[in-house]
């Protein structure tokens, strides 16, 4: 992994002081946890904002930003280290690309990450978007099928353009919890993730606002319209992934690669050749009586 | 005036103001005209011509004092509170007093205020002029007097008045910039249109109530006291009986200066208005150009207040530049667009600016009928001008009689209209043209247009021409139709509290203007049209009958059914933020602003790949509504907020063009919701300004549909959608009135309904006009109806053919065959028999035996062969004429034992009916080859009386195969009698398919005449015509031939008739004079063509193939004639090879040459390498031919 020693995080000071206490807070609760290496890994589609949520979540402008334009190809991982606490993120190019899941992105992910390991998974959207349509699902489902169905688990669901005003009249707070259940959805259906199983292992959802001219409180944090500061929240539901039961996702040569087909059911080979024989004994078996009995040529 | 004026007079204005170098002494008769005509001449060219004008300069000195700036300023002040008018009244009291005005109310204030602006219009332009034309004075020797110190003049030299106005033009030029400079977007348009509007507020007055109202509060205070400004100034010099007089010379020499590029008749106001905005114009645009070029991000502080004129004159210098690599607008701003980072925006921009640049041309365009040369002149005046010096002369005179004319016939003679402007003076000027205007008008109409390059399609040239002859009916008829359809749009615009002047509304009224053509200058003015459309809203008239059926598509989720809503103003649909809410097409009508609006709502689509079935059935079901109601728009709808750059949209683009069509992209409006929502941080960190973002936004989507169409639209900004925004958002800033107001200022309803009622003005205009639409290329780009092609189809038409006859052995000789049979005597034969027969014997030597032959040896042999082929070669030939003499004689039709009979190739060198000989089965190399055309086209039927061949295509690439289509030609005779010929040739390759059917059946009534019915398919551009022709010829003398034809061609729904007459003489054996004439006619658009040819051959021709001919064609089409020569000439050096040339040349000066060689000797083959052999050379140096050329 960080084979260079990752930089100091500078980015942590130039928050406002509110959420500097809150976040030592946090990764005081990881020390305690004795977790000293955290690694996120951003998903999601082009464009919904995951370079700018990471941007906002260092600090600093670790990843270029462009709106217009696609990012490259690569994933990024960026690495920060804070008295010890080391935090990686990767972000990851758009997963679709004109209209179908970017398969060769997924692999170019998927080999970046070969021997990591995935602390939290975040996987963003658009608040502001009104419809889940079968691309997000299939988004999903290749991500579930790249890294398995566990890394539900451990992953965040991240709702970008939070600042909005609701259409409709709708509340600010119902409009988002139901567009957070329609992305949820999407997720569950996509994982094939069975109704309990999913109601289990909740996904926590992190409203963001990346935008600079996100509202900000007296203490100059930047607040979503419901008033809450919504860094620490996102830091504090990572800690709470990184921390939660499940098992931290090992990217191995194995998940990369798939399973090799090769190997699949070589237990079978002699018994369905030892079946073989015998059908084949039978057939010969009963040509043989055929002849035998038969009445010679019609 | 009438009495003061002379042509002379006139003469000089435009000589002295643009081209110093040939300016006649002026009869310096002590004309107050003339002095300050001078006097202004002196003061725009900076004394460029010092000779001439020494004594104009103490005109110059006498003139009248001028009031000082200080008096300028009161002015000014007492103007400001809004009482401009009165001030200029002062003026126009001396005006009165002079006595060639017998009318004098508001309609003479502006006509002084025009002439006050005009004065400021020739100055700016003066300056703006000589820049560029500086730039490269290398080339303009001419115009050496014309420096860069001649612009210091312009403000050195001048009389304090004059001074003032310029600084005040300067001032508001430079307001101009500022605005352009710091805000990218639609301060800049507005602020032109301002200019505009002001310009025209003074010009109309009629409509300025309503124009004040629509200016942006953010430009109107700008505008407002630039005009002021402009008020003030006149004020200030009008108070003087004799200043008016002064600067009414001043603006004749305006119109001088400029002249000869409006070509304003009269040097009445509003052309030069519009020249000034013009000017402004294409100033802004090209300052923005060059911001864009160096950076995009010109922050508004950058931007002085004030420009030097050095830096006006680089950004002259790029204009000039721009002006020159393009005629055509839309493709350099392609290339700009694609150099520069926010393209998009800039493009739309330029777009709008060249709408209003054009709008000004619109205007002159109606209430001049030299309008839109003018507009053609003063775009490219810059690099014309040395051309524009020759013609200068002769311009004016016409410009000069004009005047006269209208300062003859009084302003009084238009009770009815409201302005003095050009069109009165256009009006008398063409009531009078008759009585020896012509020739001049023509004269400095059409010099100017032939080497001006395609600023115009070909069919906005030609209408102009064609507005030369009275109208006739249908035209008037069409104009009618025009003008009420003009009449609706502007009371549309009303109705949505737009202003005419509005980019959008200016260009629509620009497009119906060319629609028009010049014609509308004398019957339908924009002006009249205003009035009605104002007289008919006053009335609160609700007779408007226009009805727009709209369709929405676009992804689900968007706000499709939100807009709808929006657009109606109430809840028509129901709308869900989770659920799609619309799971049907539905059609949902109502009423907005007395327009009958229909839309459909369509469910939305969905943008992944898999789901394109589910979209597809949904596209079926629209279709299936469409058909029903078919939609006059398209909108649309994506959000603009999304910032999916991944072509996310390209398979939903994709199942919309295939299912739909890619024509319902043609009326189709980019419609961006969620308008209102906050532009993305930039690279900077800093949020992206909102105008960069809508660009942007729009670029992605509009060159997604380019991509999914897949034609090249994506280059052209003219060709793209036009996009409009929309916020749905019940929380969204409004304004006072209610509407909804998006972040740039604008309220987005009106302008999407203006948009949506444009594009069906346009294209109801456009189906009302003739196809030749100037407009339709943008929007009907590869979708339009043409009309024939008429010269095409001529020039088919009067092409000889010969009839099928009866195999020779049938008796078939016909009257047409071109080899006389009398023409050889008998005696000829036998002594030509006599001859080979004499000849002793001869062997051919064996090639062994030839190479022991010394050289002269050879020589020799080669020689005694060569004559010994020859006669014998003869001798066969007159045996087979003998035979079918015969044949002939016994009157007995032969019966059918060849089995493939008949002709092919030319009459003129086959024998009669030689019998075609199918080829020989190609030898098959022994292993298979795919690239081999042996593989490829086998002809397996070696019997059959098909003759088949394969057609090798002679333009191909090197190791290409090259073979791309087949010709099968069989020749029958049906029922033994009528013998049938039928070719068809069929051409396919990548791109397009081709068919060519020649088929005929002739009928032989006695010797001497034959007729034939013919009936063709062919491919005419994208179509398939279908040509029916009949021909009878017949034989009246010996030597004569004549045939007279007729041809229907179908081409698409038109339908073209020809007739034609062909003589054919023989003169002596060798020569022959083929002549023809005919004429085809479609949709009463008719081209005549005449050829003549001159065949001349070798004296023993069927054997000796040598033979040149001569064409000359003329064709008349559209007021356009085309005259063509063509020469030809075949002729065998030495044994073994041959030289065809072959030449062409038009009175365009476009020509070719072709020379090819063949031979069958080894060594000449090698030479002929050596050789071109093909040499074409395109002498269309004058672009324009082009042009002309394009008929299809």
């Amino acid at each position: 992994m960080g084979a260079p020693l990752p930089r100091e995080w500078l980015g942590i000071q130039q928050f406002p002081a509110a959420t500097q206490t809150k976040l030592f807070d946090l990764l005081g609760e990881l020390k305690q946890e004795n977790v000293n290496t955290l690694t996120i890994l951003v998903m999601g589609k082009g464009g919904v904002g995951k370079s700018s949520t990471i941007n906002s979540l260092i600090g600093e402008q670790v990843v270029r930003v462009t709106a217009f334009q696609s990012e490259g190809l690569r994933p990024v991982m960026v690495s920060r280290s804070w008295a010890g606490f080391t935090l990686n993120v990767i972000d990851t190019p758009g997963l679709v690309e004109a209209g179908y899941v970017n398969h060769q992105a997924l692999e170019l992910i998927k080999g970046f990450l070969l021997n990591k390991t995935i602390d939290v998974l975040l996987y963003v959207d658009r608040l502001d978007a009104y419809r889940v349509d079968d691309l997000d699902k299939q988004i999903i489902r290749a991500i579930n099928n790249s890294f398995g169905k566990e890394i539900w688990r451990k992953s965040l669901l991240v709702l970008t353009h939070a600042q909005l005003c609701p259409p409709d009249g709708l509340n600010y707070d119902v409009f988002s919890s139901k567009r957070s259940e329609g992305v949820l959805n999407a997720i569950r259906m996509g994982a094939w993730l069975k109704k309990k199983e999913f109601e289990n292992s909740a996904i926590p959802v992190v409203l963001v606002e990346n935008s600079g001219r996100c509202n900000k409180n007296e203490n100059d944090e930047k607040i979503l319209p419901n008033g809450e500061a919504w860094i620490p929240n996102l830091v504090k539901a990572i800690t709470t992934v990184a921390t939660n039961k499940s098992q931290a996702i090992v990217v191995s040569k194995k998940l990369v690669d798939g399973s090799d087909a090769n190997d699949k059911g070589k237990i079978w080979i002699p018994v369905i050749l030892g079946v073989q024989w015998f059908v084949l004994k039978w057939i010969q078996g009963a040509i043989k009586q055929d002849i035998a009995t038969g009445k010679g040529s019609l | 005036m009438d009495a003061q004026l002379s042509a002379s007079e006139f003469t000089s204005q435009p000589l002295s103001s643009t081209s110093p170098g040939f300016s006649p002494p002026s009869d310096n008769d002590s004309k107050f005209l003339t002095s300050s005509l001078q006097d202004h001449a002196l003061n725009v060219n900076g004394n460029g011509n010092t000779s001439d004008n020494e004594s104009d300069e103490d005109k110059f000195e006498t003139a009248p004092e001028r009031p000082l700036v200080a008096d300028l300023d009161e002015q000014f002040a007492k103007d400001s509170d809004g009482d401009s008018i009165v001030k200029a009244d002062s003026g126009l009291e001396g005006f009165k007093g002079e006595g060639f005005m017998d009318k004098i109310d508001t309609e003479v204030v502006s006509y002084g205020e025009m002439e006050g602006k005009l004065e400021l219009g020739s100055i700016a332009h003066a300056d703006q002029s000589v820049l560029p034309i500086q730039s490269r004075d290398d080339k303009v020797v001419q115009l050496d007097g014309l420096k860069h110190p001649g612009v210091g003049d312009v403000v050195e030299s001048k009389n304090p008045d004059i001074k003032a106005t310029e600084e005040v033009l300067y001032a508001t030029l430079d307001n101009g910039f500022d605005h352009i400079s710091h805000d990218d977007k639609q301060p800049v348009l507005g602020d032109n249109t301002e200019l505009i509007a002001t310009n025209r507020i003074e010009a109309t007055q009629v409509l300025a109530g309503e124009q004040n109202t629509e200016i942006d509060a953010h430009n109107n205070a700008d505008s407002a006291s630039e005009s002021l400004l402009y008020k003030a100034d006149f004020g200030a010099k009008l108070n003087d009986p004799k200043e008016e007089e002064v600067i009414d010379g001043l603006g004749e020499a305006s119109a001088g200066g400029v002249g000869d590029k409006s070509q304003t008749m009269d040097g009445s106001a509003q052309p030069l208005a519009t020249h000034e905005t013009e000017n402004l114009d294409s100033d802004s645009q090209t300052k923005r150009l060059v911001d864009m070029a160096v950076e995009d991000s010109y922050s508004p502080e950058t931007a002085e207040s004030s420009i030097e004129d050095q830096e006006e004159e680089k950004h002259h210098e790029d204009g000039g530049g721009e002006i020159e690599g393009s005629d055509s607008d839309g493709e350099t701003d392609g290339m700009i667009f694609e150099n520069s980072e926010a393209a998009k925006q800039f493009l739309e921009e330029l777009e709008r600016e060249s709408g209003i640049g054009s709008h000004s041309a619109a205007d002159s365009s109606h209430d001049h009928s030299q309008g839109i040369d003018g507009q053609i002149v003063v775009e490219s005046d810059d690099e014309e001008d040395t051309d524009e010096e020759g013609e200068g002369k002769e311009l004016f005179d016409s410009a000069a009689l004009a005047a006269l004319l209208k300062a003859a016939t009084g302003v009084g003679s238009d009770g009815g209209n409201i302005t003095i402007t050009s069109q009165d003076g256009s009006r008398l000027f063409s009531v009078e043209r008759p009585a020896g205007l012509g020739s001049s008008l023509s004269n400095s109409k059409s010099a100017p247009r032939s080497n001006r390059p395609n600023l115009f399609t070909q069919s906005a040239v030609t209408n102009a021409r064609d507005s030369e002859d009275n109208l006739s009916e249908e035209d008037k008829r069409k104009l009618e139709k025009l003008q009420s359809i003009r009449v609706k749009f502007l009371r549309l615009v009303q109705r949505l509290g737009h202003s005419p002047e509005d980019s959008i509304a200016a260009q629509v009224l620009y497009r119906l203007a060319l629609v028009a053509g010049r014609q509308t200058s004398q019957l339908f003015s924009l002006d009249s049209a205003k009035r009605t459309a104002l007289q008919f809203e006053s009335e609160n008239k609700d007779d408007l009958s226009f009805s727009l059926n709209i369709l929405v598509l676009g992804k689900i989720g968007v706000g499709k059914s939100a807009t709808i809503n929006a657009i109606f103003g109430e809840e028509k649909t129901s709308i869900h933020a989770f659920e799609p809410a619309t799971t049907v097409v539905k059609e949902i009508s109502g009423t907005v602003d007395g327009v009958t609006l229909r839309v459909i709502d369509t469910p939305g689509l969905k943008s992944s790949a898999m789901e394109q079935g589910a979209n597809r059935k949904v596209l079926a079901s629209i279709k299936n509504f469409i058909k029903k109601c078919p939609p006059d728009i398209v909108i649309y709808v994506d959000r603009l907020d999304m910032q999916t750059r991944d072509l996310n949209d390209l398979p939903l683009l994709k199942s919309i063009t295939n299912s739909l069509g890619s024509s319902i992209w043609k009326n189709a409006i980019v419609t961006l919701t969620h308008a209102a929502s906050a532009p993305p941080d930039g690279p900077s960190g800093s949020p992206l300004s909102y105008e960069v973002f809508v660009a942007q936004r729009s670029h992605v989507v509009q060159q997604s549909i380019g991509q999914a169409v897949g034609d090249l639209r994506l280059m052209n900004p003219s060709l793209m959608n036009p996009v409009s925004l929309v916020e749905n958002h019940p929380s969204c800033r409004k304004n006072r009135d209610g509407h909804k107001v998006l972040p740039n200022g604008q309220t987005w309803r009106p302008q999407l309904l203006l948009l949506c009622y444009s594009m069906k003005i346009l294209s109801e205009a456009s189906s009302l006009s003739k196809p030749q639409d100037p407009f339709d290329h943008r929007k009907l780009f590869g979708f339009r109806v043409r009309s024939p092609p008429l010269p095409y189809l001529l020039s088919w038409l009067l092409q000889s053919r010969a009839h099928p006859k009866l195999a020779a052995d049938q008796g078939g000789e016909n009257g047409d065959s071109d080899i006389d049979m009398a023409d050889l005597s008998d005696s000829d034969q036998e002594e030509d028999e006599d001859e080979y027969d004499q000849l002793p014997p001869f062997k051919p030597l064996r090639k062994a035996q030839l190479s022991k032959l010394s050289k002269e040896q050879r020589k020799a042999y080669f020689e005694e062969y060569d004559y010994r082929v020859k006669l014998l070669q003869r001798k066969q030939w007159r045996e087979e004429l003998k035979r079918m003499r015969e044949m002939k004689k016994k009157g007995k039709p032969a019966a059918d034992e060849f089995g493939y009979t008949g002709e092919e190739g030319d009459q003129e060198n086959g024998a009669p009916a030689a019998v075609p000989v199918p080829l020989p089965d190609m030898v098959l190399p022994p292993s298979f080859d795919a690239d081999n055309p042996a593989f490829r086209y086998r002809f397996l039927e070696p019997t059959s009386q098909f003759l088949a061949r394969p057609v090798l295509d002679t333009h191909g690439w090197d190791h290409d195969c090259g073979y791309d289509g087949v010709n099968v030609e069989h020749s029958l005779a049906i029922a033994n009698q009528f013998p049938a010929a039928v070719s068809v040739q069929l051409t396919k390759d990548k791109k397009e398919f081709n068919i060519h059917l020649d088929s005929s059946v002739s009928l032989k009534h006695g010797e001497n005449g034959s007729s034939m019915a013919g009936f063709d398919i062919q491919n005419v551009g994208k179509q398939l015509a279908y040509i029916l022709r009949g021909e009878t010829k017949f034989k009246n003398l010996k030597k004569n031939k004549t045939a007279a034809g007729f041809s229907v061609t179908f081409l698409g729904e038109n339908v073209a008739t020809g007739v034609k007459l062909e003589d054919q003489i023989a003169v002596g054996k060798r020569l022959m004079v083929v002549g023809s004439t005919g004429t085809v006619r479609s949709q009463g658009d008719s081209a005549y063509g005449a050829n003549v040819e001159v065949r001349l051959r070798d004296a023993d021709f069927p054997i000796g193939q040598d033979q040149s001919s001569l064409g000359l064609s003329l064709v008349k089409w559209r007021g356009d004639l085309a005259l063509g020569a063509n020469f030809q000439s075949q002729f065998s050096v030495g044994r073994s090879s041959k030289i065809a040339v072959r030449a062409g040349l038009n009175n365009k000066m476009s020509g070719q040459i072709t020379v090819r060689t063949s031979s069958s000797d080894q060594l000449q083959i090698a030479l002929a390498g050596i050789l071109p052999i093909v040499m074409a050379i395109y002498k269309s140096i004058r672009p324009g031919v082009s042009e002309n050329y394009s008929m299809y």
